[in-house]
């Protein structure tokens, strides 16, 4: 700046100490000189000003500095999968780490039946109206906007990363150019794709329905509406072509912790193998059973997410496995979830109420018809917290858990991708195929085979796939959008006392979205 | 008074791109030759004042041609070819034109200049960016002499000037009281933003000083006006520290063609400080001091004696348990506890435990001196500035140097400060404490020493339940411990100027400033700090405290200006062009540890952690700006005055798509008392009408709203990893806000100068209002920063003065004067976030918000207007409160709905009478300032009478003998039931009308005349004595406590300066 303004002053008397000699000899031409040369000055000056006046803030990263190199681009991927927990404008509770999966939609899915009680969970009533399903309460329609901000502000962030990337393309390294890019589609289309299964009814009854806008613009002015089945659709635009741009990154092996550690906790990144398993789950939602069964059978095929084979209950409470980490295609990994969980179910004696699925419930849950007691899932499951309390424990982590298998929310498991093939082989009527695809997951959770004589027709085999819902995503909220999916009775799929009300499957937009945007 | 001798009269600078063509034009037809005679070769000659001081820049003619020329830097002139026998005229801003015959054959003269009756301001205007003749100038100004404000206030320069000037409203923080830390919030001319949504949060807080961020005072008050010293951008706070017999004058930029010189920053007004420059001539010292007395003013609190505190308690059911036996039981026996304690004598006046007279003084030393060339000048100052409150104080070290050298054509100046300041933060806690505490605890327990925690606990007591009110301890406690709470700041000044005069009719000047600051804070709370006394079970990393910041600002500003100026027959031309720059940059770390237990462990190195909750934080700002501007002046015949400026503006805060922003302003004048059809007569001798209109800016508002900013998430990680996100949604298309100023002013000089009589009228329309705009939340986003709302002020100023009695042979002169403010503000358009922020302060959650009036914002009312629910005062039968509700109907629930303007904070009129008399030495110097027709939220009067809450706090005497009581009564308050019952609402009832008058300001002086004979021994001359009394009293329709957090304090000065 100050070398700027002597080169001027410089530059200026420069100029007029030249003139003043000729002044002397000429007289009065010099006036109009000096304002020539000054003039010059100044519009020289002109096009230095805009350069001087773009100055970055410094304890803030500006788009302009941030999305220099590789690493901003990967910051900015990362601040998005922090948003799965806690995007900005988001609800109290996180996100995909609390309400979509253990808290509000496990509740919804009556997994806790003790949530009725005074000050369950969170304390104060918000379980309470949540299990009664009263969306317009206070504090549930808050949470429920917030998640509703929060998805489309983590949205928006990916918009801004795909339109920006484009043109950066040569900044990057190896295959991350494709990770990040394939990665920003794919979770752009997760998120739609869950806002569509909350806000959009079920696709039984209004598939062409006005459900949510499918946003791929980084703007301030609103998109409109688009029905569920246009929206599916989009998903499942968004997810082929991340799954196109994922395939060419190196997909040789599922990785923990390696030195890049970008590219290290392939299952905490929506990798190529869960953006297939979200389209198999995505394609059976919309009802197109022949790519749902493509995409589960591809997973399966890929056998880089075993099914678990012993029981994880018979390891050491320092190294117990209990979400089955390897069989995650894709968890929300958060530092909260220990946390989480000891707010929701862990809470200490005279704390307040743990969430819980009582004894007899889990009883009717895990043992009655084709089950059993020796299920892995009831015995890895439920521990006391406090003496003669039993709570759900899949989150429970203890402090010297290998780091790998902390604080892992998972979003989607390989299980699901067995249940969907079964679905789609009994919707062929090959009741066999199907039991076979169910007897996999079962052998693996410690189960007999299914009895083909208790399964004779494709509704019983329903039954099992149902039931094998309800015993895998307790605290993983996936039942719900099951029951929703195929617009069960709640009240008689859950048993829940309470009358439900008629729209339960259908979240209320929240009023601001409607105000702004209609 | 000499700023001005030494420089051209009309020192002009001017800028602008688009204007240059048009100047092109201008010098090209003004560029003409003019023809010469011959009789005396060459006169030369020099003009001083009655001092006897060279006056440069003086225009010397001769009478019958159109020959002219200004006098050099030294004073000195040459004509040639001058007929013999010419009469030379000789004319200078502010003095009396002169005429002198020359004799026959004369080459040499020196010609002396009486300087003018008028005022100061009326002479030059001094706009920081160039001066010009108040003739030739159509702006809304007012220059006041440092003198005059020092008379006013010497130790507070902002106040004397709010006192003296109308259009300047310092907001009077009720809470903060005189605490010597905490600067004033000051606007010019009423608010132009309102005080939400841009930044976040609610703004218009009074920043603590010290902080040194050259930025962030601007910020934080979006309305504070922009701060010149010496032609550079200051701030608050160094006006605010610096040495008062230092400043030459201060001039007030109010209207558009005054302040659009600076373009994006000039919408909120512009005050314009000069420092005092060296006089030629010998060495001059001179040597001020000022000693003042603090006292703390405690009449405005009522508080209950131990036994009235008591009795109210128990009437409002702090020791009784109606539902449950065994709790009443418990609480009986600590009635009967404390009983005893008030029947053992114990009634406390913790009031005056915190508080004790300040007595401060102030050194300042100034010497000055040098010959025509080189001068020099430095002058010293030290204050310590001791608070009411125990161990505030503020303590300012100063320096300054000035260097300027000048030959022919060239004048180079360099003027260097460097100062240190100290602000301590009392030991002793907010003031507010000591009102809470009940008088019937003892301060101190048998032997003496301070008690910390005041009651001993129930099990000691054998009470089986807990006290009332939980766990109290004694503030006065901390005094003892050794805990640090103080901030610093050590800054540096620079400046540099080169001034060139090019010919007689050009010049030009660059200047480059450099501005770095150290600012620093150290805050240490031992473990035995009373804030730790509830939180033992905190666990030891938590316990006790240690907070340090540090900081470091700096700032360049440059510019250059380039003036013309030229008369030619009756028109002169004065125009001036400019550039101006800045970069500024402010740092700041602070880091917070806990885990101090001792307290002589008082580093920060001592502590044992961030605790649970703690972590360092820091902050970076770098903004810069470039303004240019030209203004240029035509005048004819001294009758006719037109003025246009215009500037182009650029910030680093604004818009990428809106980085550069024209202003402009134009006005007209016309001396009315020179034209030929003005007739001399008895009454008006002068009139002057201006009228002025422009467009100016504002960009007090953050810069992250223009751009995309990714914010770190730095508590978590997601598998070892940082992420980073769009915090908000920047928007590239924010505009400047545009403040269109129109300005309506007369001067008028009445009974050959008996009654000077100044008259501004204004409007001020803020457009483009950056408020927040609600989106759709599929945006991504809650709200985005747009320009949607707009403001209307008007207003008026009024003064007239009058020197009564000029008595020079008898030497008494007494003069009058009084000025009168007024403004109105209005709302005039909105945008719908607002509306649901009015919402949401209706059904706040927070119910306990609603105690006090919350603000809500509407078109057609102003932003200061108070929203209440209409009350008609207490049912006699019931003792509830009686409501109106929208419709007209009564009830005696409150709604928040029913809520209406009540009133409005802002004062209709506010001003100053001011009687100033001399009598040979003595002085006696007299402001009254008043208010009148604002209203106010006694809400002082609601927490200390109604929402008392006694289980914790002492209130108002007027609990016990002005509530309800029984039916029948009729009287303001509410009935006193057990607390928690009822919470009174902001209702009509506590809008009180908020007159006052008070004596801001008394002085008494004497100036020893210099021929006494200890006088002269001392070598001293004009020795003055000076005693000032500030606030001395206050008549108000309203009754309130002043001063929550610190007490407001009644100020006596007593001065003394004298110069060797």
């Amino acid at each position: 700046m100050e070398i700027q303004f002597w080169f001027i002053n410089y530059f200026l008397k420069k100029i007029f100490m030249d003139h003043n000699k000729l002044l002397a000899i000429h007289g009065n031409c010099f006036p109009k000189l000096t304002l020539i040369a000054l003039t010059a000055v100044i519009m020289l000056l002109a096009p230095g000003c805009k350069k001087f006046l773009d100055v970055p803030p410094k304890d803030q990263v500006p788009q302009s500095t941030l999305f220099k190199d590789e690493q901003g681009f990967k910051d900015a991927l990362i601040g998005v999968y922090l948003g799965l927990d806690k995007p900005n404008n988001g609800a109290s509770y996180g996100l995909y780490t609390t309400d979509l999966s253990m808290g509000m939609l496990s509740t919804m899915a009556y997994n806790y039946d003790n949530a009725t009680a005074a000050n369950a969970g969170v304390g104060g009533a918000f379980y309470n109206n949540v299990v009664a399903y009263t969306y317009l309460e206070g504090e549930v329609r808050k949470e429920i906007d917030g998640i509703w901000g929060g998805m489309y502000n983590n949205i928006a962030n990916l918009n801004n990363i795909l339109i920006q990337i484009e043109s950066k393309k040569d900044v990057f390294h190896h295959d991350n150019f494709n990770r990040v890019k394939g990665e920003a589609i794919a979770l752009r289309a997760l998120f739609h794709f869950d806002l569509l299964r909350m806000f959009g009814k079920s696709p039984l009854t209004g598939s062409a329905e006005k459900a949510i806008p499918y946003v791929t613009q980084f703007t301030i002015r609103s998109t409109p509406f688009v029905t569920l089945q246009a929206g599916l659709d989009s998903c499942i635009v968004d997810l082929l072509a991340a799954k196109e741009i994922l395939a060419a990154t190196d997909t040789s092996a599922v990785l923990k912790g390696v030195d890049d550690v970008f590219t290290s906790y392939t299952q905490n990144h929506l990798n190529y193998w869960a953006v297939q398993a979200l389209l198999a789950r995505v394609y059976l939602y919309k009802g197109d059973l022949e790519n749902a069964d493509i995409y589960s059978k591809a997973v399966i095929g890929s056998n880089k997410f075993p099914l678990i084979s012993s029981n994880v209950a018979a390891a050491l409470n320092a190294i117990r496995d209990r979400t089955f980490s390897q069989e995650l295609l894709f968890s929300v990994y958060s530092s909260n979830t220990s946390n989480y969980n000891s707010g929701l179910f862990d809470k200490a004696s005279g704390g307040g109420t743990s969430l819980s699925m009582l004894a007899a419930r889990r009883d009717l849950t895990y043992k009655t018809g084709s089950g059993n007691a020796s299920d892995y899932r009831y015995i890895s499951w439920f521990d006391n917290n406090q003496a003669a309390v039993s709570v759900p424990s899949k989150f429970f982590q203890d402090k010297n858990l290998p780091y790998e298998l902390q604080g892992n929310v998972p979003v989607i498991r390989a299980s699901e991708m067995y249940y969907i093939a079964a679905e789609c082989a009994n919707k062929k009527n090959d009741i066999t195929a199907g039991a076979a695809l169910l007897n996999k997951v079962r052998a693996a959770r410690g189960l007999n085979a299914l009895n083909a004589a208790g399964i004779a027709t494709t509704d019983s085999l329903s039954t099992e796939i149902m039931r094998e819902y309800q015993k895998e995503f307790i605290q993983e909220g996936q039942t719900f959008f099951y029951y929703k999916r195929l617009n069960k009775d709640l009240r008689q799929v859950t048993g829940t006392p309470v009358a439900i009300p008629a729209d339960v499957y259908v979240f209320p937009i929240p009023d601001k979205e409607k105000e702004y945007n209609h | 008074m000499n700023y001005f001798k030494n420089k051209f009269p009309a020192k002009h600078r001017f800028f602008s791109m688009m204007a240059s063509c048009t100047l092109l034009l201008l010098f090209m037809a003004t560029s003409i030759a003019y023809g010469q005679e011959k009789t005396i070769p060459v006169v030369k000659g020099v003009v001083k004042d009655d001092a006897g001081e060279i006056l440069s820049g003086a225009t010397v003619s001769i009478k019958g041609t159109k020959i002219f020329i200004t006098t050099k830097n030294d004073g000195t002139f040459e004509l040639k070819n001058v007929p013999e026998g010419s009469v030379l005229t000789v004319s200078y801003v502010g003095h009396t034109r002169t005429e002198i015959k020359l004799k026959p054959g004369q080459a040499e003269v020196t010609i002396k200049m009486t300087s003018s009756t008028a005022v100061l301001s009326e002479v030059v205007v001094n706009n920081g960016l160039y001066k010009r003749p108040a003739g030739n100038f159509t702006g809304a100004a007012k220059t006041y002499s440092g003198e005059q404000l020092k008379s006013i206030n010497p130790s507070n320069v902002l106040q004397a000037l709010a006192v003296i000037e109308p259009s300047v409203r310092i907001t009077e923080n009720n809470v903060l009281g005189s605490d010597p830390n905490q600067l004033p919030i000051i606007q010019i001319r009423g608010q132009n933003n309102l005080p939400v949504g841009t930044q976040g949060s609610a703004a218009a807080s009074a920043t603590p000083v010290s902080n040194g961020d050259i930025m962030s005072s601007y910020l934080l008050n979006p309305n504070q006006p922009l701060i010149i010293l010496d032609g550079f951008q200051s701030t608050l706070q160094t006006i605010y520290d610096m040495d008062i017999n230092r400043i030459a004058s201060i001039t007030v930029l109010k209207d558009a063609a005054a302040t659009t010189a600076y373009g994006s920053k000039a919408a909120n007004g512009v005050i314009v400080v000069e420092t005092k420059q060296p006089v030629a001539g010998r060495t001059q010292v001179s040597y001020a001091i000022n000693m003042s007395v603090d006292i703390a003013d405690l009449t405005s609190y009522h508080l209950m004696d131990a036994k009235s505190l008591l009795e109210a308690q128990r009437l409002a059911g702090v020791y009784s348990d109606p539902n449950n036996h065994f709790n009443d039981v418990g609480l009986k026996q600590w009635y009967d506890y404390r009983l005893q304690q008030v029947q053992s004598g114990v009634n406390t006046y913790w009031l005056s435990q915190p508080v004790r007279n300040g007595f401060s003084t102030r050194h300042s030393l100034n010497i000055s001196g040098g010959a025509r060339s080189v001068r020099y000048g430095l002058s010293l100052n030290y204050s310590n500035g001791v608070g009411v409150m125990k161990g505030s104080g503020r303590d300012v070290f100063g320096l300054n140097y000035y260097l300027s050298y000048t030959n022919k054509s060239f004048r180079f100046s360099n003027n260097t400060s460097v100062s240190y300041t100290k602000g301590n933060v009392t030991p002793w806690g907010s003031f507010g404490q000591y009102a809470s505490q009940f008088p019937y605890f003892k301060p101190t327990d048998s032997a003496g020493n301070t008690i910390k925690v005041f009651e001993p606990t129930n099990t000691t007591l054998g009470i089986a339940t807990l006290p009332p009110g939980g766990l109290f301890t004694n503030a006065a406690y901390n005094a003892g411990l050794e805990m640090n709470n103080y901030s610093y700041m050590l800054s540096f000044t620079n400046n540099t100027n080169v001034e060139w005069t090019i010919n007689r009719e050009m010049r030009m000047e660059a200047g480059i400033s450099f501005l770095t600051n150290l600012p620093g804070s150290e805050a240490f709370y031992p473990a035995d700090h009373t804030m730790f006394a509830n939180a033992i079970v905190a666990g030891f990393s938590d316990y006790g405290s240690y907070s340090q910041t540090r900081g470091k600002n700096t700032a360049i500003n440059g510019k250059l200006n380039f003036s013309y100026n030229k008369k030619f027959g009756a028109h002169t031309i004065m125009a001036a062009l400019g550039v101006t720059g800045q970069a500024t940059e402010s740092n700041s770390t602070t880091i917070q540890v806990s885990g101090l237990p001792n307290d002589y462990l008082n580093q920060l190195g001592m502590a044992n952690g961030y605790g649970s909750s703690l972590k360092p934080g820091s902050t970076n700002n770098v903004t810069r700006s470039l303004s240019s501007y030209a203004s240029i002046s035509y005048n004819y015949d001294n009758r006719y005055t037109a003025e246009i400026t215009a500037n182009a503006s650029g910030s680093s805060q604004f818009g990428s798509n809106n980085r550069l922003a024209p202003f402009w302003a134009g006005g007209v004048a016309w001396n009315v008392d020179k034209e030929k059809f003005f007739k001399k007569n008895s009454i008006i001798q002068q009139l002057k009408v201006r009228l002025t209109t422009g467009i100016t800016g504002n960009q007090n508002f953050a810069a992250a709203m223009s751009q995309p900013i990714f914010q770190y998430n730095l508590l978590n990680n997601y598998r070892l990893q940082l992420g980073a996100i769009v915090g908000s949604y920047a928007n590239p298309d924010l505009k400047w806000q545009q403040t269109i100023k129109n300005n309506l002013g007369a001067t008028a000089g009445l009974f050959n100068g008996k009654l000077n009589i100044g008259f501004d009228y204004y409007t001020e329309n803020t457009d483009n209002l950056i408020l927040p705009l609600d989106v759709a939340p599929s945006t991504g986003f809650v709200n985005y920063q747009d320009n949607l709302g707009a403001v209307k002020n008007a207003g008026y100023d009024f003064s007239i003065s009058s020197p009564i009695i000029q008595d020079r042979k008898r030497n008494i002169f007494w003069s009058l004067m009084f000025n009168v403010g007024h403004y109105e503000n209005v709302i005039t358009k909105l945008s719908p976030a607002i509306e649901a922020l009015n919402k949401a302060n209706n059904n706040t959650f927070d119910p306990k918000l609603q105690i006090t009036p919350l603000p809500r914002y509407e078109v057609g009312q102003s932003m200061s207007r108070i929203w209440a629910v209409p009350s008609l005062g207490i049912d006699p039968a019931t003792g509830k409160e009686v409501f109106v509700k929208l419709d007209g109907s009564k009830t005696f629930t409150w709604d928040p709905n029913d809520k209406r303007p009540v009133g409005d904070g802002t004062s209709k009129l506010k001003g100053v009478i001011n009687s100033n008399f001399n009598y040979k030495g003595f002085t006696f110097n007299i402001y009254l300032s008043y208010n009148y027709g604002g209203q106010m939220y006694n809400q002082t009067l609601v927490d200390k009478i109604e929402n008392v809450d006694l289980l914790h706090t002492n209130a108002d005497e007027r609990v016990l003998t002005e509530r309800w009581k029984q039916p029948g009564d009729i009287v303001s308050y509410k009935s006193l039931v057990a607390s928690g019952g009822q919470q009174t609402n902001s209702t009509s009832r506590f809008v009180q009308d908020n007159n006052y008058l008070e004596a801001s300001s008394i002085t008494v002086g004497y100036a020893f005349p210099s021929n006494l004979a200890w006088v002269k021994k001392a070598h001293l001359s004009t020795p003055k004595l000076f005693i000032t009394l500030a606030d001395l009293f206050r008549f108000g329709t309203i009754k309130t406590e002043r001063g929550t957090g610190y007490p407001f304090a009644w100020k006596f000065n007593f001065g003394l300066s004298t110069t060797f």
